[in-house]
């Protein structure tokens, strides 16, 4: 399994690389955080306000270090979802159903592509960032974060298969784009849902991403890791865990019934 | 013994009452069913081309992706190399080797070389077995010119030649091409067809559907005749064609004077322009053996024979005569 999981991971980094959407993809998002680094920079602003809002006493940290986890889940649902529609529009999905490796082992090397990338993308960028507006004593939270979102990419990629498979399932690739407006409004990664209602609060807090954000810019901004955040981290992977495989398991019988390996037509 | 053991010397693909309906429609459309395949049956033994003829909307192509494990029929069992396909997929997708659609399931942005290695690994090769094995099968194809290009730049006839390559990159036992020809121009054709020929020689058990009677007639051992989802004729094609009836034709050119009333054997007589007589004899199986006679009748009768042609019937009439429904 190890070997086709090389093999996966080797072939899927070839073709974004030699599409040539990868360094795009990279610039477009550095560019954004820079906009917003920019732009936060220059306009002035309630940091009091904020402060008694959110705990933090700087809202361009706090929203430098909310990005990449937006692009990382959006990412990781368009990456698992578009993905299995391509392959389905392609006659791939059918091939590679009739090789002996599981197409979850295709699906995980997906996802540590796009850990990959994720990584990459929060060493080149938001660090930087951070530590241009931070100053140097942020530099050793920087290895404590990268660790706990290394261990968050777990529930974001189980919830990007929830996503790809309801949208599989459903038929439909709006389904993406209405998940990407729910994590950028109501997750915390670029705004403070403190202003929301308790039970909008609650519903977020199910969201990985809602934990995630707040415990990588504990870290990263205030030094803080709590052992007992992880706890959250590990009952919310678990759940989507649990979902995510009964949900693949019927799409996979669905597809299989139905013989619609191109599951999202054009 | 074990019952796998046992299928496994008996056929290499075992298709028994297969039923497979399609449900169409949805929530703002009537909901119907459309029957795919309705009892079909047929067995495919060991080191045998196997032809699956039909027209289109017949079910071969359902009938494949149900063999091939991409698909579950509603009723019946499907055994490949022993092993159950409903119930063992993976066990079955380890020994077979399958192309859907010549010109898909291609990595464009990857080369030749790599897109078989990619395959071959998922299919349990070491990387350096299926990068050797990989060179080797492109240069049988005539590819090897080609392995380190990206297939987004391969014509049509390259994309098939890959195509068969990546079936056939594990060395499976068992292999299943759904139209392999179909699309390519005559020459693309011909080499594929030679490919099907060449495994089968190898004694491969392969399992082909195809439109083209005459393709059929020329790679196959045996073919099965599919219309509205059932198997109609099956066997090989002789046999096929003798269960319906049809004729050999015997065409003798000849020149001398001859009534047809002397010759009551003979079904037609025309003459042509320059006085020649085109003799037309049906007969029910080959008239090798009769020739010589009737050669020796016809000069008896001081005729002089220009030419002898014997047409076979071709798999095309019993075909046309299975489908259409007419008698054996």
């Amino acid at each position: 399994m190890l070997r086709a999981l090389a093999v996966v991971i080797e072939a899927d980094l070839k073709t974004l690389l030699r599409t040539g959407e990868l360094p795009l993809m990279l610039l477009m998002l550095g560019s954004f955080q820079f906009l917003f680094f920019a732009i936060g920079s220059v306009l002035r602003k309630e940091e009091q306000l904020f402060f008694q809002l959110t705990g933090y006493g700087d809202s361009v940290l706090y929203q430098i270090a909310g990005m990449p986890i937006l692009f990382l889940s959006i990412g990781m649902s368009w990456a698992i979802g578009q993905f299995v529609i391509e392959l389905g529009r392609g006659g791939k999905l059918e091939q590679l159903q009739t090789t002996a490796t599981d197409f979850r082992v295709v699906i995980a090397g997906r996802f540590i592509v796009m850990a990959i990338m994720s990584l990459l993308y929060y060493l080149a960028i938001t660090v930087p960032f951070i530590q241009i507006r931070a100053g140097p004593e942020v530099l050793s939270h920087f290895l404590p974060a990268l660790l706990v979102l290394m261990l968050g990419f777990v529930p974001i990629f189980l919830f990007a298969v929830v996503v790809s498979v309801v949208m599989l399932l459903a038929r439909t690739e709006a389904l993406i784009d209405l998940v990407s407006s729910i994590v950028y409004t109501f997750t915390g990664v670029a705004y403070p849902i403190t202003v929301f209602p308790a039970v909008v609060q609650t519903l977020a807090s199910l969201l990985p991403q809602t934990i995630l954000a707040e415990t990588v810019r504990n870290i990263v901004l205030l030094g803080v890791l709590e052992p007992a955040r992880l706890i959250p981290f590990i009952a919310v992977a678990l759940g989507y865990g649990v979902f995510s495989y009964l949900l693949y398991s019927k799409l996979e019988y669905s597809v299989r019934r139905g013989g619609r390996y191109e599951v999202v037509t054009e | 013994m074990s019952q796998g053991a046992f299928t496994r010397m008996e056929v290499a693909i075992s298709a028994r009452g297969l039923v497979k309906n399609y449900r169409e429609g949805g929530l703002l459309r009537r909901r119907t069913e459309v029957r795919a395949l309705d009892g079909l049956s047929f067995e495919v033994g060991y080191g045998k081309v196997f032809a699956l003829l039909g027209p289109n909307g017949a079910g071969k192509t359902t009938t494949v992706r149900i063999i091939s494990t991409l698909l579950l029929p509603d009723e019946g069992e499907v055994t490949v190399a022993g092993f159950n396909a409903l119930r063992s997929p993976r066990k079955v997708r380890e020994r077979i080797g399958v192309v859907l659609d010549p010109d898909k399931g291609h990595f464009l942005r990857l080369t030749a070389l790599e897109n078989l290695t990619f395959y071959g690994t998922l299919q349990g090769l070491s990387r350096s077995e299926a990068r050797s094995r990989a060179s080797a099968l492109l240069g049988e194809m005539g590819l090897n010119g080609s392995e380190n290009r990206m297939v987004e730049g391969f014509s049509k006839g390259m994309r098939a030649r890959l195509a068969i390559c990546r079936a056939l990159i594990h060395d499976p036992e068992v292999l299943i091409f759904d139209e392999p020809t179909s699309g390519l121009d005559p020459i693309s054709a011909r080499e594929v067809r030679a490919k099907l020929r060449e495994l089968g020689r190898e004694g491969k058990s392969v399992l082909v559907t195809t439109h083209n009677l005459w393709e059929a007639e020329s790679v196959s051992d045996e073919v099965a005749v599919v219309n509205r989802g059932k198997v109609v004729a099956a066997g090989p094609p002789q046999e096929v064609k003798r269960a319906f009836g049809l004729k050999w034709y015997v065409e003798l050119e000849v020149e001398g004077r001859l009534r047809p009333e002397e010759l009551p054997w003979m079904a037609e007589v025309a003459v042509s322009e320059r006085g020649i007589l085109t003799l037309k004899i049906a007969v029910d199986a080959d008239p090798a053996e009769l020739i010589p006679a009737i050669v020796s009748e016809l000069r008896s009768r001081s005729l002089t024979v220009h030419s002898v042609t014997v047409r076979e019937p071709t798999l095309e009439e019993a075909f046309v005569r299975a489908v259409s429904g007419a008698g054996r």
